[in-house]
């Protein structure tokens, strides 16, 4: 699980972009919208990609993105349970 | 009566020391893989945090030009913002065009998409500097810059203030590649400043972002001003380009004696750059023949730089050596004709007087 919490940041910056950020910097709690890190709906839309393209996982219906996008910690929990039930 | 136009804020970032400071190439830099790419310029000084990252190269460069060209004509706010640009944000058109090749149309990342129109630029002015009034991207290949231009300087004549301008392109490996195929860039690696010594066909590729701000008003700030522009498509003989030159000159009581400098997008490729030496040689015999894209390269939008360095010639009056292709003595600088044009096919020329 911190493996997947690690590279999940990792990834993060990456696709977001986050100029000189590194992955122990981000409190896997904290939020990642809002407070946080701040992201924003166009943020969203790149995890949507992120999720899809590195862990073939699709985000069906937007209320579940609240949740799954909620923290690095709700993130990774999300993608190891698909990942067990398929 | 036709009201003059005058430079009052000028910035560029290019493959030179050209944004911070005053300097004027007082020790130019040289590259040899034939591949251009600007000095970088501490942008976060001018771009939020919260943006930056958003924010692609070409994004970031120009729009930190922008700002240090307002800043230096000291003005708050804009009347208009016009651009040029042959390719635009290409980078972030060409990852966005790949990445749907290559995902098969799925999954495609917004915010390369969201970036990669020609008009990304002139947009993240306009909401940055909160100017809702008319905004207008040129994409007009080698006449994109010339065209910017002339819209900004009828809009004065119709009685905007403060209008900025500027011309941007960036460089990217796969437009590199294609282009190179069809030989437009030089097939062995050269030394950037000493473009002109290598007798070949091909150029070197470059980018930059350099922008104006213009007004109908001369000032404490003001670099130049610019009596006319006129644009040349695909002419058929080089009579047809001297007499569009003699053309504009006589347009604005001028005559070729009246130059003291000839400001020419020479660009080292053997095949194009004749018509450069038969107007210096024709119209220009006892005058100084200038060039500067072996300091830039060659972009759709180069002419933006020239008009750079025309506008630090006439406020300062001293012309470097590392412009010269022919040199001539002359006391002071008073008219430059500047002259690009792209693979003979756009023509532009922009007539500047020192103030």
């Amino acid at each position: 699980m911190e493996d997947l919490k690690t590279k999940l940041k990792e990834q993060l910056i990456e696709a977001l972009n986050l100029e000189g950020m590194k992955p122990e910097e981000i409190d896997n709690a904290a939020p990642l919208f809002g407070e946080g890190l701040g992201l924003d709906s166009i943020d969203a839309l790149e995890l949507i990609v992120l999720l899809e393209k590195n862990y073939n996982i699709r985000i069906e219906d937007p209320k579940d993105g609240r949740k799954v996008f909620h923290s690095i910690d709700t993130m990774a929990e999300f993608i190891q349970s698909k990942q067990l039930s398929a | 009566m036709i009201k003059s136009v005058y430079i009052n804020g000028i910035a560029a970032i290019s493959p030179q020391n050209t944004f911070e400071g005053d300097d004027f190439f007082s020790a130019p830099i040289s590259f040899d893989d034939n591949y251009l790419l600007v000095q970088d310029a501490d942008y976060k000084k001018y771009i939020n945090p919260v943006q930056i990252r958003r924010m692609s190269r070409i994004l970031k460069i120009s729009y930190s030009t922008a700002r240090k060209a307002i800043e230096d004509a000291g003005v708050v706010s804009l009347d208009a913002i016009i651009t040029g640009s042959g390719y635009g944000c290409i980078d972030d058109t060409e990852k966005f065009l790949l990445s749907m090749l290559h995902q098969n149309e799925q999954m495609l990342n917004p915010t390369a998409f969201m970036q990669s129109t020609h008009n990304s630029v002139s947009g993240i002015v306009a909401l940055n500097m909160k100017c809702n009034s008319y905004n207008f991207t040129y994409v007009h290949r080698g006449l994109s810059f010339e065209s910017s231009m002339i819209d900004a300087m009828i809009h004065i004549q119709e009685g905007m203030k403060n209008i900025l301008v500027g011309g941007f392109e960036e460089n990217s490996k796969n437009h590199y590649q294609v282009t190179n195929k069809i030989s437009f860039w030089k097939k062995n690696n050269i030394n950037s400043l000493e473009l002109l010594a290598d007798n070949n066909i091909g150029t070197i590729a470059g980018e930059g972002a350099n922008f104006f701000v213009i007004s109908g008003e001369k000032n404490e700030h003001t670099y130049a001003s610019i009596l006319d522009i006129a644009m040349l498509y695909k002419p058929t003989s080089d009579e047809e380009v001297s007499k569009a030159i003699q053309d504009l000159l006589a347009k604005n009581n001028l005559t070729t004696d009246d130059v003291d400098v000839y400001l020419t997008g020479l660009n080292g490729d053997n095949t194009l750059d004749s018509t450069y030496y038969n107007m210096a040689e024709k119209l220009f015999a006892s005058k100084s023949m200038l060039y500067f894209k072996h300091l830039c390269g060659e972009y759709y939008t180069a002419p933006s730089f020239g008009l750079w360095v025309a506008s630090m010639i006439l406020k300062k009056q001293m012309i470097p050596d590392i412009l010269y292709c022919k040199k001539q003595a002359t006391n002071s600088v008073k008219y430059i004709l500047l002259h690009n044009h792209y693979r003979n096919i756009n023509h532009g020329f922009c007539l500047l007087k020192h103030e």
